[in-house]
């Protein structure tokens, strides 16, 4: 024993030990502040370190046309992958999985080296989209290259060769300025959703519901068991107004060509044909676009990727002439306008052509319209004046969004006094009222919208909405759809329509300005058009360009009365309305040939469809071997389908 | 100089304390190993607790006293064995710091040798004399733990080597250090 009192101060020893009690409290305060007040928070993110959702992708649905053949539909995707946790040399694989996948060895390898650092669970993607013979080489290598494994995922098939590439659009990976809108709010990056056309508009439609697997995973990364999974919603099928035999036609007219060609029903606004020249295959940006390509894509100055139907903002031509017209008729002075054409005519100081040098003698409104007399519509138009054209213009949709059920679509513009001075500050010209007369000057507009007025005129001012889809057949409580039944009434003498109608079902006959594109034995009524991008004294001056032609248009419809179908085409550089009259009739002879091979009524039988019942007397052996009793039965007997076959499924769907 | 040992005059708060801290020792290796491959340790580790607590029953029939009268030879023991690990030892993650013991075990000198310097920092100031700490036996008290604590550095080892600080600290401010010194010895 030694004397501790006289050793160790009193006051040091207390000193220390409310140090070490100090140190302690700090601890047990971590401890508390680890485990209770902040242990939602750690449990949270623990739970997170563990568990690991891996998303099960719900296939998007199909497009079909009309009659549910099938225009967009998904295929099954195979990514090949290159496994790293294997013991296996993979640098000295690299030769032969690159000879099999038809890829650079150097580039394999650099890819190897590059990931490297990564944790050894995560596989690189060595190809996306493999071809069915590099899939073939995976398989049989399982022995050789065990490292080697494949993923599969659902991708898009479109339409072959950009067959109604513009309307059905394409889907890609979700871009952070999506992200950014409220429509995408939902998603995810990484997700694959519609960038344009109806793949876009229908999205939350078509896309489906992703599900997941709730994986267990250790501290590395790696997964060590399953938890749950809740299974992916697929896409619904979206079923579209379009025709496919009908759209084959238009895509045929207008193979090669630059415009649009649109065709509708006149009763519902149901859109049964959409095709915009050039086109662009989407099956190209389905798997990755390269930045060359898509740059080809952007900078062609025939835009391939605009969907000219309804983006491309032109001058009408003398299409616009019906409206003229029914607008002239309904301020009672085109039924009494005489008008002597002489080639030309002079207003406001300035000198205004008629496209018939020679001049068309005496004109009526008949006349003017099916033979698109100048003189006479400058006339018209200089009595209207500026703001009465313009009334009528937007009544019938011109320069306005009509509203179709699809994205991007442009405005247009009709102009009127008040336009004039909103945007240019400057009072409106007399003088150019005139130029309006014939669809020149300020006037641009869609070819969607120059239907849909059109239309509205053939129906004696029924002005529908214009859509893709079946607003009924859409899954309930889909309100976006709600608005495509409604229907708009533009109040119109019934004289003056059919007037300017009959008159239009001359334009096709020997009279009218476009003959050649008569068909025997429809009845068609329509309207050309040959609309200047610059007028004609500054095209002479770059030598007659072909960048610089005029642009043909026509819209037309069928019958004269309560018509079943409207067609509007617009050939760019097509110089004459006449060329595009001849599109428009192939359209119009397409559908009037089906309805016509499609009969109207059939007996549909009670039982199995392609089947019927025939009942039946015979002499049979019977039990005894006699002959002496007669056998009664029923037979289905099939039936080969009477119906012509049309197309099955858009180009490339088989 | 020995004296009976009863186990009324254990400390029992102390064990409490002790075997609270052992207790929440369990509950995190419980739930940081649930569903992991090392699933199950927290029972090992109640195996080694009572093992430990067992060991602290047999150790506390040894009168620290005599421990205390052969504490030159251990603390000569541990510097040779940080010196072996220095020359023999395992090396590992960049590190000499364990010696490979026969079975395959391994053993870490500069662990016990905390033990054996808490009990030769005891001994040598509970023999110092005077109250005041003179400045020779505050260098001697700093050689005592600075040369294996230099020896653990050379593992190097520093997160081991900073916790033979305190012993040294504690044992200097009850054994009287002067303010001075402790200014001195914060610097060094």
């Amino acid at each position: 024993m030694f004397g501790r009192d006289e050793k160790v101060s009193a006051l040091r020893l207390t000193a220390s030990q409310y140090l070490i009690l100090g140190i302690f409290l700090i601890l047990a305060y971590g401890l508390w502040r680890l485990q209770v007040m902040q242990s939602d928070y750690y449990s949270l993110a623990a739970e997170r370190n563990h568990t690991r959702n891996v998303p099960v992708l719900a296939p998007r649905g199909k497009i079909l046309d009309r009659e549910g053949r099938i225009i967009v539909d998904n295929y099954p995707s195979f990514s090949a992958l290159l496994l790293r946790d294997s013991s296996r040399d993979l640098n000295g694989d690299a030769d032969l999985i690159a000879q099999g996948l038809h890829l650079n060895a150097d580039e394999v390898r650099t890819r190897i080296k590059r990931f490297a650092s990564m944790p050894q669970y995560q596989p690189i993607f060595l190809k996306e989209d493999i071809t069915p013979d590099e899939l073939q080489f995976i398989e049989a290598h399982r022995n050789e290259l065990p490292e080697l494994d494949t993923i599969m995922a659902h991708r898009r098939l479109y339409p072959r060769n950009g067959f109604m590439a513009h309307l059905v659009g394409y889907v890609g990976e979700v871009s952070e300025d999506m992200l950014n809108q409220p429509a995408f709010e939902l998603y995810n990056p990484g997700d694959v959703v519609g960038i344009s056309g109806v793949e876009r508009q229908y999205n939350t439609l078509l896309m489906g519901k992703n599900g997941s697997r709730q994986a267990l995973v250790d501290s590395h990364g790696r997964e060590v068991g399953r938890l749950g999974e809740t299974e992916a919603v697929p896409g619904k099928q979206l079923k579209l107004t379009i025709d496919l035999d009908l759209q084959i036609a238009a895509e045929e007219a207008l193979a090669g060509k630059n415009g649009a060609v649109v065709a509708m029903d006149p009763h519902t606004g149901e859109i049964l044909a959409m095709v915009s020249g050039p086109t662009f295959d989407p099956n190209d940006f389905a798997v990755r676009v390269s930045r060359d390509e898509w740059n080809k894509l952007v900078n062609d100055p025939d835009k391939p990727l605009l969907n000219k139907a309804i983006q491309a903002q032109l001058a009408p031509g003398s299409t616009f002439k019906i409206i003229m017209s029914v607008a002239g008729w309904q301020e009672h002075i085109a039924q009494d306008l005489h008008v002597n054409c002489t080639g030309g005519a002079e207003f406001y100081g300035r000198r205004f052509g008629c496209w018939v040098k020679g001049g068309h003698g005496a004109v009526t409104l008949e006349k003017a319209i099916y033979q698109s007399c100048d003189v006479f519509f400058y006339t018209l138009a200089n009595k209207l004046g500026i703001d009465r054209i313009a009334k009528y213009a937007t009544d019938f949709g011109l320069g306005q969004k009509t509203g179709i059920d699809l994205p991007n679509e442009v405005n247009g513009v009709m102009p009127s006094e008040e336009w004039k001075i909103r945007n240019f500050k400057q009072k409106w010209f007399a003088g150019e009222t005139i130029s309006v007369g014939i669809g020149q000057g300020a006037v641009a507009i869609t070819p969607v919208q120059l239907l849909r007025a059109i239309s509205a005129i053939s129906m004696g001012g029924r002005m529908v909405v214009p859509h893709v889809i079946n607003p009924t057949e859409m899954p309930p409580g889909y309100v976006e759809a709600g608005h495509y039944t409604e229907v708009k009434s533009v109040p119109l003498d019934p004289n003056g329509w059919n007037f300017v109608t009959d008159a239009m079902s001359r334009v096709l006959l020997p009279e009218g300005t476009a003959p050649s594109a008569h068909v025997p034995g429809i009845d068609i009524a329509g309207k050309t058009g040959s609309a200047q991008i610059v007028s004609l004294t500054t095209r002479a001056k770059f030598k007659n360009s072909d960048a610089l032609a005029q642009n043909g248009w026509f819209v037309g419809f069928t019958p004269r009365r309560n018509p079943d179908i409207v067609v509007c085409v617009l050939f760019q550089g097509g110089e004459h309305g006449r060329l595009a009259a001849r599109l428009a009739t192939q359209v119009i002879k397409a559908y009037v040939d089906k309805q016509k091979r499609t009969p109207q009524k059939m007996v549909e039988k009670p039982n199995a469809p392609g089947t019927v019942d025939i009942g039946g007397l015979w002499s049979a052996p019977d039990d005894d071997g006699d002959k002496d009793g007669l056998q009664a039965g029923r037979f289905a007997i099939d039936l080969p389908k009477k119906r012509p076959v049309l197309a099955t499924a858009a180009p490339g769907m088989n | 100089m020995s004296r009976y040992v009863s186990y009324r005059d254990f400390d029992w708060l102390l064990l409490g304390f002790v075997l609270l801290i052992c207790g929440l020792g369990v509950m995190e290796i419980q739930s940081a190993t649930v569903h992991t491959k090392f699933a199950g340790s927290h029972i090992k580790q109640i195996y080694w607790i009572l093992a430990g607590v067992g060991m602290m029953f047999l150790m506390s029939l040894v009168n620290y006293q005599a421990l205390l009268d052969q504490i030159h030879w251990f603390y000569i023991a541990s510097i040779a064995s940080l010196i072996a690990v220095l020359l023999f030892g395992t090396k590992a993650l960049g590190a000499k710091r364990w010696i490979k013991m026969p079975g395959g075990n391994h053993f870490q000198p500069s662990e016990w040798v905390k033990l054996v310097l808490i009990l030769a920092i005891a001994k040598f100031f509970a023999e110092m004399r005077q109250r005041e700490l003179s400045w020779g036996d505050f260098f001697k008290a700093g050689a005592i733990v600075g040369v294996p604590m230099l020896l653990v550095l050379r593992q190097p080892d520093l997160g081991t080597a900073l916790t033979y600080l305190p012993i040294a600290a504690m044992g200097m401010f009850l054994g009287g250090m002067q303010w001075k010194q402790g200014l001195a010895r914060s610097m060094s």
